[in-house]
């Protein structure tokens, strides 16, 4: 039987795979239509503001990622005002940052361009895309956020099309105006992507079964909790600009200026990394209520099924780009037979990291989730900064510039192979890589299930032994059980001949019996003890609902959850 | 899910045990069915039954109906004190006969 949260993981992973890679080719597509239309000069140029649009996307993870993740968490708990009070926290502090940006990017334009010996030619490229630009440190923060908040909310679908309609609007207009005004026209294809992301996104607001809801909300406390959960994961961004800027000073120093091209690819390929989110984001929303419901045995299912979508998505990039590295050199137009030659060796290089760099962004991911943010973060650093730019400082130096490709390839194996051994050493194997307690499991049972009739009398069966043999009082014994049978024959009913996942899981820690039962069918609320009847069994359902005070219901990630809690004492119920 | 039959001229004890559910409920009904003929009063020994859900209920409510039709009473007898809840909260302990 294939467990709940692996259902609904690989439900959201298409869209999330899809949606990163989406991501990626936003970050990549201006690249490759200056690349293209204008020349390898203008791909120098745009390689220059590198550092620059890593700092927006840090700023816009630091906040995006963060909210999204305490959303679910206090989703998690059931906690639904919290839950949106940290989502209207969010927007306002992207707005604010975002218009900080937007002043940092208009008056300090050339103090920062003048940092590199850029020649007369390469500026002319840079200084009007920046330009340009602007506005997105504005739009793209807002942009981001709405995408993770959406996403969290149960919001896939419209986010995969809000991402292809940012796509498609910043690859259209890039292209059209690219002709017409040069590379201005990729910086406004880009805010213009930007800005058709956020009208779409604004669209599940109108949605039923929203869940997010905007208040007027700002505290700093929770303003600071939201970027230190984030910070592991945005800092990713810190580190490649500040990677990307040394990275570019040390290759025009040491190779010279035309080996720029050749980096600007070696910099696409290590942004592929962002496309493998696919799994992490996929189980953001799953692990982040796993964990509020204090659920480790939800959190270690969807995390194997994670690491397993990771390995597999990695291998098969890995193995496309060492078979055909041309499918990322001509993307950017690159014709010189030499620059060329000398880019499938730097994609070849770096792409035998992919699958640890894959890896690193799942765990980086998942730290963040757990609440562990300083080693997210370490292992961000490490993995971003730190082992790359000492393997290419020793490599380039000792082998030269393809020294430098096979350094940046072999950076994410050594900080996994690093990382994997410190943590084996500090938690040992029972708890490696995933770093959670079992202790709660002793007292912890999930029961997966396709709804038939067969299904669901067997699981209140077990439920009803289980608790029996935890000598709960007989009363809990049978409304838990009861409470199985009934809501989840409900659900069937209302579906019909469709075929519903659903997960029961039974806690008996803390000193009280909590049942929750989650279903992929269509979303109601079970819980409503004023709902219609138009059966015996909801009949049952309403009169029972009515004499159980302690129940909750709350659409999560876009399935029924419902909570009952029950006493273990006897007649506590009542 | 029946155990033993005692009948004593026109009142018939069915002795009961396990779980009333979804899936057992139904069969209960098919096992009744026949047993019904010439009783007046049927007895239902709930002592060993620690389950009942609303297709349980829904059983008892037709076997009723029939006893009524034909003239005669249906009874739950021993019910443990769980089902008794279950009987409380839908208001069945009004409708049906408890001893």
């Amino acid at each position: 039987m294939t467990a709940f949260g692996v259902v609904k993981f690989r439900s959201l992973l298409l869209v999330a795979s899809f949606s990163a890679v989406i991501e990626f080719l936003m970050g990549f597509a201006d690249s490759v239509i200056a690349g293209n239309l204008l020349g390898e000069t203008a791909l120098a140029g745009l390689n220059l503001l590198q550092p620059t649009m890593n700092f927006v996307s840090f700023a816009a993870c630091l906040l995006g990622t963060g909210t999204a993740i305490c959303f679910s968490i206090e989703t998690g708990r059931f906690d639904s005002r919290r839950a949106c009070e940290m989502f209207s926290q969010g927007v306002w502090s992207a707005l604010t940052f975002g218009v900080l940006m937007m002043l940092a990017l208009i008056f300090g334009r050339d103090a920062f361009l003048g940092m590199f010996n850029a020649g007369p030619d390469v500026l002319a490229y840079a200084i009007p895309y920046w330009n340009w630009f602007v506005p997105c440190a504005v739009l793209e923060p807002a942009a981001i956020l709405l995408a993770n908040a959406v996403y969290a909310d149960g919001g896939g679908r419209l986010c995969f099309w809000s991402y292809l309609v940012q796509l498609g609007c910043n690859v259209g207009l890039s292209l059209a105006l690219c002709k017409m005004i040069g590379i201005a026209g990729c910086a406004i294809g880009t805010v213009a992507g930007n800005g058709m992301a956020i009208a779409i996104m604004s669209l599940h607001f109108l949605r039923r079964g929203n869940t997010l809801k905007f208040m007027r909300h700002f505290a700093m406390g929770d303003l600071l909790r939201i970027c230190r959960i984030s910070f592991g994961d945005a800092s990713a961004r810190l580190c490649w600009a500040a990677l990307f800027l040394l990275l570019n000073t040390f290759v025009i120093w040491r190779f010279g200026v035309e080996t720029l091209p050749v980096l600007n690819v070696v910099i696409a390929v290590l942004g592929l990394s962002e496309a493998f989110n696919g799994p992490a984001n996929a189980a953001q929303p799953l692990v982040g209520v796993y964990r509020g419901e204090r659920n480790t045995i939800g959190v270690r299912t969807v995390m194997r099924a994670a690491t397993r979508a990771t390995l597999i998505e990695g291998v098969m990039v890995a193995g496309t780009l060492m078979a055909w590295p041309q499918l990322m050199t001509r993307l950017v137009g690159i014709d010189d037979p030499a620059i060329l030659a000398s880019a499938c060796t730097a994609v070849r290089f770096v792409s035998v990291g992919l699958v640890c760099a894959a890896l690193v962004c799942l765990f980086n991911s998942y730290y963040l989730f757990i609440d562990m943010p300083a080693l997210a973060c370490s292992l961000t650093v490490l993995a971003n900064f730190v082992v790359p730019f000492a393997l290419y400082q020793a490599c380039g130096r000792l082998f030269g510039v393809n020294g430098v490709w096979c350094a940046l390839g072999l950076a994410p194996v050594v900080t996994v192979l690093f990382v994997g051994v410190c943590l084996l050493a500090r938690y040992g194997s029972r708890r490696f890589p995933l770093l959670i307690s079992r202790e709660r499991e002793a007292k912890l049972h999930v029961f997966d299930l396709v709804l038939t009739a067969r299904e669901i009398t067997r699981v209140s069966s077990a439920v009803a032994g289980i608790l029996r043999r935890a000598a709960v009082s007989q009363s809990t014994a049978l409304r838990a059980s009861l409470m199985v049978e009934e809501v989840l024959m409900a659900v069937k009913d209302r579906n019909g001949s469709r075929q519903i996942h659903a997960e029961a899981t039974l806690d008996l820690n803390d000193g009280e019996v909590t049942l929750i039962l989650r279903d992929d069918g269509e979303v109601f609320d079970i819980t409503d003890a004023d709902a219609k009847i138009t059966s015996l069994r909801t009949f049952l359902v309403a009169s029972v609902m009515e004499a159980q005070p302690r129940r909750m219901n709350l659409t999560t990630t876009g399935y029924n959850r419902n909570v009952f809690k029950f006493s273990t004492d006897k007649g506590a119920n009542k | 899910m029946i155990t033993s039959k005692k009948q004593d001229g026109s009142t018939l004890t069915v002795s009961l045990d396990g779980r009333l559910d979804t899936l057992t409920a139904p069969q209960l009904e098919t096992d009744l069915e026949p047993l019904l003929g010439g009783i007046e009063s049927l007895v239902l020994d709930f002592g060993n039954i620690a389950y009942i859900s609303s297709a349980g209920l829904r059983v008892l409510l037709s076997t009723q109906k029939k006893m009524i039709a034909a003239g005669g009473t249906l009874t739950i007898a021993n019910a443990v004190p769980a089902v008794r809840e279950v009987f409380d909260i839908t208001g069945f302990s009004d409708i049906l006969t408890l001893a």
